[in-house]
Order: structure tokens, then sequence, then C-alpha cells
């Protein structure tokens, strides 16, 4: 192995390690994002059926719901589902969401709002939402929300709705 | 702008309807700090008291999050709640104190109110939700503290009105939390009567159970308190704030959620005749059936006026979902059908009611096309008629969570969170009698 091959190698070992890094530190904490990131992340999904749930640690019925929805993007991934979670917390309470969701799902994706105020946030996708938890909206692979689920819904139901839009 | 304001004024006017005067909004919260939910009552002496959620300063998230995590403390809502007071009818409001004695103790976010009342006395009475420890299990709980100020400038120590229950609902009750003794609120009756009431989840089980009203009295005044007591148990939405009212005869009001069947989440109101030791049956304020696997965390509003009673609270279940103001003739023993207080809105929430002889004041917050404003409609006629919807903030700013409140001499108050601080602004009413207002 000449000079060049050994800096190609350790280049991309290097750039391997990077990737797993940035995919692992991607894949855990939860970090904040206000509504322009809202859009550019869904944009960034056109051409995906996207399941966007908004939760919070204080919602009983969000917090049951967080399983079938994981089980569902495992289920689903590979047909072109992206599970986008949001929680509604306080943007203050960062750390403290971070902590609940290292404890009782640590492997579970979420965003954290960084609006002060919930509606600026989720006006990005309904301008008349009205603060339930969870709401779960289905976006289609055109980038429209094809369904609003208000409440929990079970992982059948989840499974049949979406599975709509993937075919 | 102004021309449109003008013309607004001038059809109210045409239309007989209540003409307002309005005085400029007055910041009551400080600037550079995050304020939210505020609440607002008035002493007899025409002192106006407000209280909100301090968030922590701007761009300073994180502070207590982060010490809490690396504690693994399972508390999720740090804040505290900050109090200030005019003596001058509102034009100036005096520095913000802290309410809670230690920094970030209030398990508090803009949906989970903190309530106040004001006594014949002028004793300011506050109950909050803490973040807590549970004295019987060590473990993390919410608990209701109550605490009290004589002259507007210190509290008391807070003393949780609830005791601890010994089961560990950690599996149940969300965030980790052991028990929660929260979304209560106060209210206060004639000779020193205060009511504290909270949504308690000592009973819930994984089956059939959810949240219990519970409450608890003083009648002198804060300084005692009689035994807590469970007066609807294991059918109350965990997650939806109680609101009391006490009438000027001293019927006590109460009001709550109930589920029932596939999850339908009715308000409700019960009233007691004899100073809070007994409740009749709980009467459905009317509205859609509204079924929900969900929190809702809508309070629903209630003023009182003679033997009138009036209630205003969100129904998702209407499309589009939004505010339906109802009222009672017979002091809660029926109500008359519940009709929406915004017909045009894409969504109305966050309801407020006031009333002083025949006239109500609802104030809620709701979308018109646009950005989110502050409305709210005039009755003349103990809430069979009202005036036209009006707009009270204007711009772009991103405002909400109104509260109204009745002032000595008979003109109303307001307070509601404009771009994270809290405002204030008076509403003196000139209006004539209603004819034939929708």
């Amino acid at each position: 192995m000449n000079g060049l091959s050994r800096f190609r190698l350790a280049w991309r070992t290097g750039m391997l390690c990077l990737m797993v890094s940035v995919g692992a530190w991607a894949s855990s904490p939860v970090a904040l994002i206000d509504a322009e990131d809202m859009r550019a992340q869904l944009n960034g999904h056109q051409g995906e059926v996207v399941v966007l749930n908004l939760w919070a640690t204080w919602c009983v019925p969000c917090i049951k719901e967080i399983p079938d929805l994981m089980t569902l993007e495992s289920e689903l991934d590979s047909r072109g589902m992206r599970l986008v979670a949001v929680s509604m917390d306080d943007p203050a309470d960062l750390g403290a969401v971070e902590a609940f969701r290292a404890r009782h799902f640590p492997e579970f994706r979420t965003w954290l709002r960084g609006e002060p105020d919930m509606d600026t946030l989720v006006s990005v996708v309904d301008f008349a939402w009205n603060g339930i938890l969870p709401t779960t909206y289905l976006i289609n692979r055109e980038g429209q929300v094809a369904r609003k689920i208000q409440g929990k819904w079970s992982l059948d139901e989840f499974r049949t709705a979406v599975e709509i839009l993937l075919d | 702008m102004k021309a449109t304001w003008k013309l607004a004024w001038a059809a109210v006017a045409a239309l007989g309807f209540a003409a307002l005067v309005e005085a400029d909004p007055v910041a009551v919260s400080d600037e550079g700090r995050r304020a939210q939910a505020p609440e607002v009552a008035v002493g007899r002496d025409g002192s106006i008291h407000v209280i909100w959620l301090d968030k922590g300063a701007v761009g300073a998230a994180d502070r207590k999050g982060k010490k809490m995590a690396g504690m693994q403390h399972s508390h999720q809502a740090f804040a505290s709640l900050m109090y200030a007071r005019s003596v001058d009818g509102g034009q100036t409001f005096g520095a913000p104190v802290r309410v809670n004695h230690s920094d970030g103790e209030v398990w508090g976010f803009s949906i989970s109110k903190s309530s106040l009342v004001v006594d014949t006395d002028g004793r300011v009475h506050i109950l909050y939700p803490a973040n807590a420890t549970s004295s019987t299990t060590g473990l993390d709980v919410a608990s209701s503290a109550y605490t009290v100020s004589t002259d507007g400038v210190t509290f008391s120590p807070a003393m949780m009105v609830n005791t601890d229950p010994e089961d560990d609902l950690s599996e149940l009750v969300s965030g980790g939390l052991a028990q929660a003794q929260v979304f209560g609120t106060l209210s206060t009756g004639a000779e020193g009567a205060i009511h504290a009431f909270w949504l308690d989840t000592r009973d819930m089980n994984a089956e059939d159970k959810l949240s219990s009203l519970f409450m608890r009295s003083s009648n002198d005044g804060g300084a005692s308190w009689g035994p807590e007591r469970d007066l609807f148990s294991g059918d109350a939405c965990p997650c939806c704030q109680v609101t009391s009212t006490v009438s000027e005869k001293g019927t006590v009001y109460v009001s709550a959620r109930k589920v029932s069947g596939e999850k339908i989440r009715t308000p409700f109101v019960a009233a007691s005749k004899d100073g809070g030791d007994h409740f009749g049956p709980r009467v459905s304020t009317g509205g859609k059936p509204w079924q929900l696997d969900g929190c809702p965390l809508k309070l629903n509003a209630l003023a009182t006026s003679g033997n009138h009673l009036y209630s205003l609270v969100h129904n998702g279940a209407e499309d589009p979902p939004g505010l339906l103001f109802a009222r009672s003739l017979d002091e809660g023993a029926s109500f008359e059908a519940a009709h929406p207080i915004h017909p045009g809105a894409d969504v109305s929430d966050s309801p407020s009611l006031a009333a002083s002889g025949a006239r109500v004041v609802a104030v809620w917050h709701a979308k018109e096309g646009g950005p989110r404003a502050v409305y709210y409609r005039v009755s003349n006629d103990h809430g069979a008629r009202f005036g036209p919807v009006m707009r009270l903030t204007q711009g772009e700013a991103v405002v909400g969570y109104p509260e109204v409140v009745k002032l000595p001499d008979d003109g109303f108050a307001l307070v509601w969170q404009q771009d994270e601080r809290i405002m204030y602004r008076a509403l003196a009413l000139d209006s004539p009698p209603m004819d034939g207002a929708p």
C-alpha cells in the first residue's frame, strides 16, 4: 500500500467514523425545531409519507402511543414512511425532555418545539390546530396533509391509514 | 389600520351594541423575561393583582433542564410564578415579585394555569402546581401548593393542600411522576371561605379509573384547612383544568370534564348551596359529544351574576372546533342550549368570562384567517344575546391566553400574553341596552 492509498484508507475510515458518529448523534438527543426548520424538514421528505406526531411528556395518551409509532416506523421505513415526532413541551425544558426520552424511549428520535408558542410551530402544517395532544398528521408523498388524527390511535389504525398512502 | 378601527367603531355604535372605551395596554411583566399564562383578580379596594408563569430570561432556555437531567429527575416543567399589583387602577404596576420561594419550583406551562383570589380583607391567595417530593414515598410528584400574602410583597411558605398518596403510579401518570394533584383552582366566598379544587390521580388505575376531583376548604382566610374531600371519583379528565366560582348568594360552582363511554369528555358544572359541604349532580354545559383519547387541556370558564351562571368552553367536536357559550338561569341546575361564541373563527380557545348585573363579557383567543388575536363579545341582557365579535389585539405579535375580571366600578379588566409579555388593559363599557342583537 503506497502513501496515497494509506491516505485514502485513513480518509475513508475517518469519514465513516464521522458519519457513524453524526448518525448516532442525529438519532438520539432531542433538538429544538422552529417553524422554519419544520418547513425545511417536511420539504426534505417530499416523495415520502410522513407521520408527524405532536406529543408532550405530560400527556399520558401521547406516551402510550410512542411505542406503536416506533413500531410503525420500523415496519414501514423501507416503504418510504418517515416518523417526525415533535414534543410540545416548553423549549426551556430541553434537558428535561431529553432526560425523559433517554429514560423511557432511548431509541425514540424526537424534536422539541423551539418556538415559544406552540401554535407558531404547528401552523406550518395546520393553521387551525386547537392544541389537542396527541395530534398526528399523515402527510402524503405530495407533501399534503392527508389526515389529521387527534387522540391516541392503535398500531393497527395507524398501519391501515399509512399503508393507504404508501400504496 | 386606524381607518379600519374607526369604521368598526362606527358600525358598532350604529348598531347600538356595547361601545367600548379602551385604555392603552400596560406591560405588567418585565422585558426580557418569558412570561406566560396570566391570571388576574381585583380587590374590593380596586387594587389589581396579576400572576403569571416565568420561564426564565429570553434566550436562556435549558438551564433547569440540564440541571435536572443530570440528576435524573422526572419533573418536566420548570417555572416560577410572578406577582405584580397595581394600586392606581391599572395605570402602573409594581415590580414583579416571585411567589414561590425556590426558583423553578412551579410545574407550569401556558395551559397549566395557577389561580389567585383576593378576599374581602385584601389578602391575596394563590394556588399553583408545584414540583415536589412526596412526603410518604420520597418520589417525585406534582402537588397543589397554596400561599397567601397580606402585603402584596411577601408570600407565606407554600403549603401543599393535598395529602401525599402512598401509591407509586409512575407507570400511569405522565412523565414518570408518582402522583399528580394539579390543574387546580381557588375560589373565595363570604366570611373568609377559601375553596381549593384540584384533579387527583390517587384513584387512577390502568383499567377504568381516571382522575378524581378533590377539594379542601378554609373558613378562616387560609389560616387553617378542613380535610380534603373526593367529590367525584375516578372519572374526571386527568388533564383538563378545574374552574370554580362563588355567587353573591354563596353558591359554590365547580367545573371540570367527565369522561364516560368511549372517551367522551363532557364539561360539567356542580353546585353547592351550603358553602361547599355538599355538591349536587354534575350538569353538562352542552355541545356535541367530544370523543378523545388525548389531552384536551381545555378549561370551562365560569361567571355568575344573581341566579345566572355562564359557561364558555372549547369543544373539539364542533366544526370548526371552538368555544361554546351556555347559560343557566337556575343556579346551575340546567343549561340552555350552547352556541358558538365566535362562529366565523377558524378555531377559538382559551376562554374567560366575567359578569356584573345583566352584563356578561366573554374573552378568548382565536384565528380568523390571520394571526391569532384576542377577541371579546359583550352581552347586556344576562347572556341572552351578544353584541358582535370584537378584536382587541392587532398586528403580528403572538398573543393569547386572555383573562377578564370585573372591576368595582362595573368596568372590566383584561390581561393577556403578548410575545411572552403580560399586558393589562381596562375596558370601560359604555353601552346602551341591546335590542334584537343575535
